[in-house]
């Protein structure tokens, strides 16, 4: 099988990208960090022998430049059997701010080229009958908050998109998989003072590869999140704010 | 920017350090950025505080632990300092090649073994790493990218190697491998007298694979380093080597129970036990890192930590050496664990810990009596010109350090011209004023 990973350079999408080539998967592997890229492909390609095409793609450009990607890759891009959208990008001036770009780059990375890829891929695996979308959330949506505001929005955005997919896909043999995820032990977040435990990348990837044949999988991990989830959905906005406040130093 | 409390090894130092964690070359060019003083941490497994210090920032090379190239047919592979030494041979014990000079612990980086220009237990035939390097590329806040081989910035080159992470960082290491025959040893043990009759043997036979022994220190009785002479040999064995193993970070209580009765029963028990199991085949693995799953040694002389000391000394000064040794140790009395003996190659140079020389090192418990002991045997040291270990004793004081590595003012002087700013230091570096 042959998958394609977003944002494949660090954290989940370079341990994905090591779980699946291990276990003999051809990968094709995007980010928008070419020097990374190449060192991945090459020691993906020595440690399991299997092939490693890669793009150097910047997920915060403009959908033209997505959809240009598409176009000129597209004979390469049809034989993929599964996408795992792993790609996020945070930005410390993610506040209340006027700047144009700074929304732009957030939106288009977390959310709209998301968006093109499912649908591009979408067709592609309609006509094979076939095909497996990967998406990944995250528990910053559940709460408002002063700091990563649109990143924790786009993530709200994907979790109803998902619920859409998996309610439309129904019908066909295109799985979906959606996970919610909790604090992970990334170098994203190793700097990072949380009040609650880390969840283990290398644990969440082979629970993403034990799952791969399954149709739909929407969940948490780490899965005790899903009773944080309940709670969190089930406060009062008003209650929701003072709990903010308690732990407003803390930075998701 | 994380903040954590961390330990040498040794325990004999401890601080609370801020890590930062570069997940790819542009993020290491970020994180670098601003003008503080930096060092570079891998495993953090060196005994002495080398990849960290007070005020400075420790690079964490975690995330670059990729195998960048590799050529079967030249015997060329290119890996990021990252990679676990483990790692590396389970990737290239497939093609029966390796590097010979490996450490004694199978998580250390490759990075941190060249930093510290490590060898194994045969470095009486393939001497310390430096003999595999063949290329570096290290990232400097101020140079940059630089590129460093014996045709292309050899001075900087030759400073890396052996040079603690003062250069910068190290990123990527291209390393010339050897043939590999078989991945099982035959251990022989055969009992030695003293100290003096295992660095004869170990001396008359060095081109053994691995020979080495253990000796254990008594004050009371007559032959008092009795031990046990070790012989590696590989042999053909018709068995498959597993090079998918993982080794894993082992947590230990740390309680305190080395003492004179407890160190004499360790003794006895490894000298009976070793009297019935005098042929053992082993692994490569359990050859090459005899301390893994064994790491409650280190975790028994408890919170505070123990002391080694590792010398390198002409086999004609060992008997002088083990005269004044045992003077100062029946004076001093202090606790010692055990001895090992070796024999070293190569030369020494700069702060490389190398030489054909007798290799002793011993272990004590800390405590005032094996402090006063130390640096009274540092005296010892000056004087039969032994050259003690950097990377293994954290007592080791500035005047043994300047009288015993000749080469020590060479490398600062050509140290601060690649870097005036001195940008790159450790606890180490600013003990040792490098």
């Amino acid at each position: 099988m042959k998958y394609l990973i977003l944002g494949a350079s660090k954290g989940l999408g370079l341990c994905l990208s090591e779980s699946l080539a291990k276990i003999g998967h051809n990968l094709v592997i995007l980010s928008r960090n070419l020097r990374d890229l190449e060192k991945i492909k090459s020691s993906l390609e020595l440690k399991y022998k299997i092939s490693v095409d890669i793009y150097n793609l910047d997920l915060s450009n403009d959908i033209e430049e997505i959809n240009k990607f598409f176009q000129n890759n597209h004979s390469n891009l049809k034989n993929i059997d599964g996408i795992f959208l792993t790609a996020a990008t945070m930005d410390i001036n993610d506040i209340v701010i006027d700047n144009a770009s700074i929304v732009r780059d957030l939106i288009n990375s977390n959310l709209k080229s998301q968006i093109i890829f499912i649908y591009k891929f979408y067709e592609i695996f309609k006509v094979k009958k076939q095909g497996l979308i990967v998406g990944f959330g995250s528990v910053a949506e559940m709460l408002g908050r002063s700091q990563n505001i649109l990143y924790s929005a786009s993530k709200k955005f994907l979790k109803s998109f998902f619920e859409s997919l998996i309610i439309s896909t129904s019908n066909n043999n295109i799985s979906i998989h959606f996970y919610i995820l909790g604090y992970l032990n990334t170098t994203l977040s190793s700097s990072k003072k949380l009040f609650l435990p880390r969840g283990n990348v290398q644990k969440l990837s082979k629970k993403i590869i034990e799952n791969i044949n399954k149709k739909n999988i929407y969940t948490y991990f780490p899965s005790w999140w899903i009773v944080i989830s309940y709670l969190f959905i089930n406060t009062p906005f008003f209650i929701k704010r003072i709990i903010f406040n308690f732990f407003k130093n803390e930075k998701y | 920017m994380n903040y954590k409390k961390i330990y040498s090894f040794d325990k004999s130092y401890s601080e609370i350090i801020n890590i930062i964690n570069p997940s790819s070359y542009k993020d290491l060019e970020n994180k670098t950025n601003e003008s503080r003083n930096f060092i570079t941490i891998g495993s953090n497994l060196s005994y002495v505080p080398a990849a960290f210090g007070k005020n400075i920032i420790s690079i964490s090379t975690s995330a670059f632990n990729k195998i960048l190239y590799f050529n079967e047919k030249e015997k060329i592979i290119i890996v990021e300092s990252g990679l676990k030494i483990y790692e590396l041979l389970n990737f290239t014990f497939k093609y029966k090649l390796w590097i010979p000079q490996i450490p004694g612990y199978p998580l250390i980086t490759i990075g941190g073994a060249v930093a510290a220009n490590v060898h194994g237990k045969n470095a009486s035939i393939f001497g310390s790493i430096s003999n595999s390097v063949i290329g570096l590329k290290i990232f400097h806040k101020d140079h940059g990218w630089l590129n460093l081989s014996n045709e292309k910035n050899k001075e900087i080159f030759d400073l890396t190697i052996g040079g603690f992470g003062l250069t910068g960082t190290i990123i990527a290491i291209t390393l010339k491998l050897e043939e590999i025959k078989n991945f099982f040893f035959e251990t022989t043990t055969e009992d030695v007298m003293s100290v003096k009759e295992s660095a004869e043997k170990i001396n008359i036979c060095n081109r053994e694979n691995f020979l080495y022994s253990l000796n254990f220190f008594s004050l009371n009785k007559k032959n008092n380093s009795k031990g046990l002479l070790f012989r590696e040999k590989s042999i053909e064995f018709r068995s498959i080597l597993n090079t998918e193993i993982i080794f894993k970070t082992q947590k230990k209580f740390q309680i305190s129970i080395w003492n004179q009765y407890s160190i004499k029963l360790l003794n006895r028990l490894l000298l009976y036990y070793f009297k019935f199991k005098k042929k053992k085949i082993k692994t490569i693995y359990s050859v090459l890192f005899p301390f893994y799953g064994k790491e409650s040694y280190f975790s028994f002389f408890g919170k505070q930590g123990f002391l080694e000391s590792q010398i390198l000394i002409d086999f004609k000064k060992v008997d002088i050496f083990l005269e004044e040794f045992e003077n100062l140790a029946i004076f001093f009395k202090p606790s010692i664990v055990f001895f090992s003996v070796k024999r070293n190659s190569g030369e020494h140079l700069y702060l490389r810990f190398e030489g054909n020389k007798i290799n002793i090192a011993f272990d004590l418990v800390k405590n005032k009596n094996s402090i006063l002991f130390l640096n009274s045997l540092y005296k010892v040291y000056i004087k039969l010109n032994a050259i003690p270990s950097i990377i293994k004793d954290s007592n080791l004081d500035l005047e043994t350090f300047n009288k015993t590595y000749i080469y020590a003012d060479q490398f600062r002087s050509k140290l601060s011209n690649f870097d005036p700013k001195r940008v790159y230091k450790s606890e180490l570096s600013n003990r040792l004023k490098l």
